[in-house]
């Protein structure tokens, strides 16, 4: 916009630019005008409507890899529909948007021809053995293809990472618990990854409770929490803080407990 | 009292009639480009007039 301002009875154009790329089918955008018409404050909503025609329309557009544990290998499929009238060909593939992402999670990209003829892009990812704990990773798989129209079709990749610790639960609430009770709640602690778990440490602020860790085995832990004896009676909130080993890596947890204690 | 809070009220109205303000009146809030190439950079003109009495001036254009 280069003229913000309009005597009464003049004219005036708002020009919004949309670029098509990565969109597919029907598309909606809504532009939003702020001005001081009817008496300011006010906003306008435009809308832009274009319908986008490839000729090849990936039957989704992003790729969600669940629970991926690093050393392991998972393969996703999506269907190609194909209206070039000449079969699909892959001629290269590159990761936008995260170099680190193209380092740790190495991906084979394939084109896969079922025997009646159906194109699917084959996406393969190695998960690092050592890789650093990274709970939710995504970027774009960008594909260059033979289609003129969608010289590069995107896809979308989203990787999470299984939780190398689960703690369960993630919060407490100890309702009427009793002084010196040895064992009114528990907090379990697993394992996701095979390695053996270990517990370094358990601590709350304001000493309202004891702890007691019992082993399940390897890769199972329970902490107990009672109430400690000298515990003021009434209503507490506490932080419990849990230092665990799982491996050679230290996991920090914290996790509320509410309640109240009762004689 | 009653009257002094009618004439009051029929000075309100009139102020209101009298000034319209600035009023952004577009030929039509929907534009569709129809069917568009996949990788196309496009653009969509959207026209207004200012059919109030004041001075209209626009604080911003966003998407959203």
């Amino acid at each position: 916009m280069e003229k913000t301002a309009f005597l009464p009875g003049e004219s005036g154009t708002i020009k919004a630019n949309f670029n098509t790329a990565h969109y597919n089918g029907s598309v909606t955008k809504t532009i939003q005008v702020y001005s001081n018409s009817d008496g300011g404050g006010n906003i306008i909503r435009l809308q832009l409507k274009a319908t986008i025609v490839t000729d090849l329309n990936p039957a989704r557009t992003s790729i969600y890899f669940r629970n991926v544990v690093p050393g392991e290998s998972y393969t996703e499929r999506v269907f190609i529909e194909n209206n070039m009238h000449k079969p699909l060909e892959i001629k290269g593939h590159h990761i936008v948007g995260s170099v680190n992402a193209s380092r740790h999670f190495p991906l084979d990209v394939e084109l896969v021809r079922s025997k009646d003829g159906k194109e699917y892009v084959s996406v393969t990812l190695k998960v690092e053995k050592n890789i650093a704990i990274l709970e939710r990773t995504n970027f774009t798989l960008s594909l260059d293809t033979n289609s003129k129209k969608m010289s590069k079709m995107n896809l979308f990749i989203i990787i999470r990472m299984q939780k190398p610790v689960l703690v369960n639960p993630i919060s407490l609430f100890m309702f009427g618990n009793h002084r010196n009770a040895k064992r009114a709640k528990r907090i379990q602690l697993t394992s996701n990854t095979g390695n053996s778990l270990e517990i370094l440490s358990v601590q709350d602020n304001n000493k309202t409770f004891t702890f007691e860790t019992v082993r399940e085995n390897e890769k199972i832990i329970d902490i107990w929490i009672g109430i400690n004896g000298d515990a003021p009676l009434g209503v507490f909130n506490e932080i419990i803080r849990i230092v665990a080993k799982e491996g050679d890596v230290e996991h920090k947890f914290s996790i509320p407990a509410r309640g109240s204690v009762i004689p | 009292m009653h009257k002094k809070l009618l004439a009051l009220l029929i000075a309100m109205t009139q102020v209101m009639v009298m000034a319209k303000g600035p009023i952004m009146k577009f030929a039509s809030k929907e534009v569709d480009l129809g069917k568009v190439d996949p990788g196309k950079k496009v653009q969509a003109i959207f026209k207004f007039t200012n059919t109030g009495d004041e001075k209209l001036i626009i604080k911003s254009v966003k998407p959203g």
